[in-house]
């Protein structure tokens, strides 16, 4: 969007003074602001703070599901906080994935056409089975939701995710509704996407235990990142406990 | 205490829901008052058209019960009715029926009698402007006479006996002047029954003084009858005719006692004047021998001379004499044949139902009632339908509150009054506007029309607190019951459990996945939209229902508009297609009927013509009789171009299809065959207006529309009514580029009547304007009903999917594809309610035309493609307006607020 050198941003993704302000009846929260922080290609990036910090919304902006009112996002090299609705739901469409907490799987349809679904609307698509059989759901192709448990249900949600074939993996407490050995499984698969396949992942927590598998740890408080630490080695997830 | 109650932190809560659930409100509100205006308001429609009648019949003193006889009535007639049981007030009346001129051409009229002797009159006529007569030669008249005329109070009007009768015998002047302008309860329409003279149907009334007849008997009675019990019923309710009928059946055996009485002092009386005459034949002849007598004597003095001039002078007289006796014998003889022929009078004793515009009235207020029957009952279950969902939906909705409240240490009943605080808030004020906004609106709005067609003044507007009562317990039942209903289901659960949001429902393989063949070939998208279709079953049952009900509303309108639009051109155009029907005296002289065929052969104007028999004649069926018209002709083969004549095969009119008649059977129409259910090969009895009686095979049913005819060849008539055949009417095509015939034919006086078949187009479309225009209101309360239906249930549908909506809006679906991706359900869903109400819409289309359809006209069945076009395209065209409508709302559905909810 903008071409001058300089304005670029330095890593694959960079928030520069991001503000984002809820305007609640006469109350005015700010939910972000003056965000800083960037997280460079492949990486994944765990940002970490207390409920209520700003990290859902500092996800949903770099998603591209609310806009920023101040600052600027730059995802490999726009800025899309300028980018209007429908170049918002273009880049959503071919960048990014996300994994929600509550899976947000479409109910009527089974694990394979919720992986379609979302892999026929990009160009640069994976084929839906086997994405599926990446994350070890080859038997659960034609089952529906509801027919799988929670942690099925999360890798589904990863399965979609990453069928698009994204450069950004947005993860909103993709662990949250899990119990510890579901969503080691479910972290593993993340860890994987950025490790073997080099996709950027941002996981999104509160939970302070995941800090050590993450290239990069950003640490969010009262809509600020408050440090920000590089992690040169970072545990396999197996070590890890929570 | 308002304040009170306001500060009261529940009531507040409540008055925020609405505030916030705004566009739900109105929706249940809106939809409650369509469906209850539409209700209250069709319902009130019959009753007040009724009730309008009643009042002004009650204010002018509608008689109960008419009577008249074939040889009047004299003193000893009335003391025997005002002697009958149940006899209130007696209004012995004169009655004529004469011919007026307008315009060069006779028509028939009837003239009657004021009741001048009591104050409280039966029939009274209402006087709109001017003066009741004073004089003898004084009359008034009614207002479209002065329209059709042209003239104004203070003009004269001019009547002729029509019968070789001379007029001085019923009327002590010729002309009259018109000194004011009435209306009758006896004349509200435009059907004023049977004439014996001119062209056999009365178009006019006058009112003159009873001194202005020159009649020694009264030719009509009119009464009014104790009640007894029913005293308050409405003339229009059965109970008032069977508190008639007692003093109906006693005012017959009267009538059969005095037609005997009368019958015999008549004889007797005949027989005495017979006597006189007798007597005074052999009188003459005993003075005429006498003078012969007297003669021979006087010859023998007188000189022979004389004898010769004398003898010749006397044999003259002689022979005049002898003529004239001779003449009063065969005179005598004459009057004793007669004597032997003389009948006994008929008394017709009859009640309002036999009253032609009373009739037509009660026909017409009842198929109003009938219509009133099931549409507003349609429209009212399709409200009730989506009220029933909204509501359900709302609570659904609020289930995490009702938890919270709940968990809060909130009764049951509390928590549950909110809600139904909600549902009845819309409800009542939907409600209650609907009923008056519908009972103000449509029985005026629809009577107004029906005034086109006759003289009742409108009266107060009507309002039933029943009905209204009714239909807002019914409404409240449609959304107070789902609300209760849902909001206990969910009160049942823990607090817990409440708190959390319904699951959304599971997904499920449907039946059209076995079908592989099939299933393979539908795209991705196609196969997600079929599998929701099937997945919300309630809401598509909903959506369907409301969509077909809608369009069959929509449709019934369309298609009884075209069934009323439909009769003019058909019955003008391809049925009666002569232009012309001239109607003469066969009565009128050699040299009279002369000079009129001499007029129509030489006329440039008529290309063709065929002569015909047309007489007035009834169908007599079980205890009722049909007016209709009597066709007979000599050329059977040439009819069919004048009458086309064939059975209804779908709207297709061809000379190749024309029926033929032969001397064995007569045709009928259709409406005669379904009103006395005859067939091809039935016996029908006709009457003509001499009460001459004859059966005749039926041979023929033909396609008609308006009135009633039977067809008959001459051969067939002469054999079955046993008199000569005598053509009284020309029909004629005319030559292109003429359109009325010349004044010099109406001037002849072998012409009797005049008749241009586009003239009775003409007024035919006024006529049916009136019901197209309670179709128009059908039509647009329909379109109304649907819209609000489609926009509740795509509203809903939105709404309880939004979390769905969100997550495809997170995978980058452009707005065009995430409508698509709803729309589409909503679409197939529309086209299936369509197909459904399309389906449903011809089957209350054949409903209402056989519970509307007046004894006088048959409406079209056809369906045209215009009806089904115009349906289907509003539907998709509402349909489209809604989506477009609720766009916004659906590109404006926020992902981040929807997927962070938990599940």
């Amino acid at each position: 969007m903008n071409g001058e050198a300089e304005d670029v941003g330095k890593g694959f993704i960079e928030l520069r003074d991001v503000a984002r302000i809820y305007h609640t009846g006469e109350v005015l929260v700010k939910a972000v602001d003056g965000m800083n922080f960037v997280i460079e290609q492949g990486e994944l990036a765990i940002v970490v703070g207390p409920s209520g910090a700003g990290k859902s919304t500092v996800l949903n902006i770099l998603g591209g599901m609310d806009t920023a009112d101040k600052g600027e996002v730059f995802v490999d090299g726009v800025n899309i906080a300028g980018l209007d609705q429908r170049a918002l739901t273009l880049y959503r469409r071919e960048s990014v994935g996300f994994v929600f907490q509550f899976y947000n799987l479409i109910p009527n349809l089974t694990a394979y056409e919720n992986v379609e679904l979302a892999a026929q609307i990009c160009s640069d698509h994976l084929d839906a089975a086997e994405v599926l059989e990446r994350v070890g759901l080859e038997a659960r192709l034609d089952n529906f939701p509801s027919q799988l448990s929670g942690g099925e249900q999360q890798r589904v949600a990863i399965a979609r995710a990453l069928a698009k074939n994204p450069k950004l993996l947005l993860c909103d407490e993709p662990t949250g509704a899990l119990d510890s050995s579901t969503g080691k499984t479910v972290l593993e698969l993340l860890q994987d996407a950025s490790r073997i396949h080099g996709i950027t992942v941002v996981i999104i927590t509160h939970n302070q235990a995941l800090k050590p598998m993450g290239d990069r740890v950003i640490q969010i408080r009262n809509g600020r990142a408050e440090g920000v630490a590089l992690n040169p080695s970072p545990l396999p997830i197996s070590s890890i406990d929570w | 205490m308002a304040r009170g109650l306001l500060s009261n932190p529940f009531v507040r809560s409540a008055l925020r829901q609405v505030k916030s659930t705004l566009p739900r409100f109105l929706s249940i509100l809106l939809i409650t008052l369509i469906g209850v205006m539409f209700f209250s308001g069709l319902r009130l429609t019959g009753p007040y058209m009724k009730d309008s009648a009643e009042r002004w019949f009650d204010q002018q003193n509608f008689m109960d019960v008419q009577i008249v006889s074939t040889l009047g009535f004299d003193a000893d007639d009335l003391a025997a009715i005002r002697a009958t049981p149940g006899v209130l007030q007696v209004a012995p009346t004169y009655t004529a029926n004469l011919l007026v001129k307008r315009s060069g051409l006779e028509m028939s009229i009837q003239i009657l009698s004021l009741d001048t002797a009591s104050s409280h009159p039966i029939n009274a006529p209402e006087l709109l402007s001017g003066r009741l007569p004073v004089k003898d030669n004084e009359c008034v008249a009614e207002s479209s006479w002065l329209r059709a005329t042209g003239g104004e109070l203070g003009d004269t009007v001019r009547f002729y006996s029509g019968s070789n009768k001379p007029l001085s015998d019923t009327l002590r002047h010729e002309t009259f002047t018109i000194v004011g302008v009435v209306k009758s309860p006896l004349f509200i329409a435009a059907d004023r029954g049977n004439s014996d003279i001119g062209t056999g149907f009365n178009r006019y009334f006058f009112y003159t003084l009873p001194e202005a007849f020159n009649l020694e008997v009264y030719t009509a009675v009119y009464l009014q009858v104790d009640l007894g019990a029913a005293g308050d019923a409405s003339r229009f309710d059965d109970v008032y005719f069977d508190a008639v009928a007692p003093t109906v059946e006693a005012l017959k055996e009267t009538g059969k006692t005095r037609s005997a009485e009368r019958f015999n002092a008549i004889l007797a009386d005949a027989h005495a004047e017979l006597a006189d005459a007798r007597a005074e034949v052999a009188d003459g002849y005993q003075k005429l021998a006498d003078a012969e007598q007297e003669f021979a004597y006087a010859l023998v003095f007188l000189e022979a001379s004389y004898h010769a001039s004398l003898v010749y002078a006397f044999e003259r007289e002689r022979e005049d004499a002898l003529a004239d006796l001779e003449q009063a014998e065969a005179d005598i003889a004459q009057a004793e044949a007669d004597l032997e022929e003389l009948e006994e009078a008929r008394w017709y004793v009859l009640d309002l139902k036999q009253n032609p515009g009373f009739r037509s009235y009660l026909q017409q207020s009842g198929q109003m009632e009938d219509l009133a029957v099931v549409i507003p009952l349609l429209f009212f279950l399709i409200a009730a339908l989506v009220s029933m969902t909204s509501m359900t939906r709302l609570v659904d909705s609020d289930r995490t509150i009702i938890g919270t409240y709940k968990a809060l240490g909130y009764t049951n009943r509390a928590i549950t009054a909110r809600y139904l605080l909600y549902a009845s808030s819309a409800t009542i004020v939907g409600g209650i506007s609907g009923t008056i906004i519908g009972a103000n609106l449509f029985p005026p709005l629809i009577f107004n029309a029906f005034r086109t067609m006759y003289t009742v003044p409108p009266g107060p507007m009507l309002f039933s607190w029943s009905l209204a009562l009714l239909a807002l317990l019914f409404a409240l039942i449609c959304t107070v019951g789902p609300a209760l209903l849902v909001c206990l289901g969910i009160l049942r659960e823990t607090p817990a459990s409440a708190m959390r949001p319904l699951a959304p429902r599971p997904g499920k393989r449907i039946f059209l996945e076995r079908i592989k063949p099939l299933w393979r070939r539908l795209t991705f998208l196609h196969k997600i939209t079929s599998r929701n279709l099937l997945r919300y079953k309630k809401r598509a049952f909903m959506t369907i229902f409301g969509v077909a009900g809608c369009t069959a509303l929509l449709f019934t309108g369309f298609a009884l508009n075209d069934s009323l639009a439909t009769i003019g051109p058909k019955q003008y155009g391809n049925i009666e297609v002569f232009d012309v029907a001239i109607t003469f005296k066969p009565s009128a002289s050699a040299e009279e009927l002369e000079s009129f065929f001499t007029l129509i052969e030489e006329s440039p104007e008529l290309a063709t013509y065929t002569l015909v028999r047309r007489e007035t004649a009834e169908i007599l069926h079980g205890g009722f009789a049909l007016d209709l018209a009597l066709i007979a002709t000599d050329n059977p083969a040439e009819l069919p171009e004048y009458y086309h004549s064939q059975p209804r095969i779908g709207g297709l009119f061809s000379e190749a299809l024309a029926l033929v008649l032969d001397d064995e059977g007569v045709f009928i129409t259709e409406q005669i065959a379904r009103q006395v259910g005859a067939e091809v090969g039935s016996t029908i009895t006709l009457r003509n207006l001499s009460d001459e009686e004859a059966d005749f095979v039926v041979a023929g049913i033909r396609e008609n529309y308006v009135y009633h005819y039977v067809m008959m060849t001459a051969a067939a008539y002469e054999q079955g009514f046993n008199k000569e055949y005598q053509p009284n009417q020309i029909l004629g095509h005319f030559n292109t580029g003429y359109e009325a015939m010349p004044e010099s034919l109406t001037a002849l006086s072998a012409v009797s009547g005049l008749y241009y078949t586009q003239t009775s187009a003409d007024d035919f479309a006024t006529i049916t304007d009136v019901l197209g225009f309670v179709m128009v209101i059908l039509t647009l309360s329909a379109a109304a009903l649907l819209f609000v239906v489609l926009f509740s249930l795509n509203t809903i549908n939105r709404e309880e999917r939004t979390r769905e909506l969100a997550s495809i809006k997170v995978l980058g679906f452009f707005n065009r594809e995430l409508a698509s991706y709803i729309y589409r359900e909503g679409l197939i869903l529309t086209l299936l309610g369509i197909a459904i109400g399309i389906v449903q819409g011809i089957a209350l289309q054949r409903y209402i035309i056989s519970t509307i359809e007046v004894d006088v006209f048959m409406f079209s069945r056809d369906l045209l493609f215009s009806t089904f076009f115009f349906s289907i395209f509003l539907t998709i065209v509402f349909a489209f307006v809604v989506n477009l409508l609720l766009y916004r709302p659906l590109t404006r559905i926020d992902m981040v607020a929807a997927l962070k909810a938990i599940e």
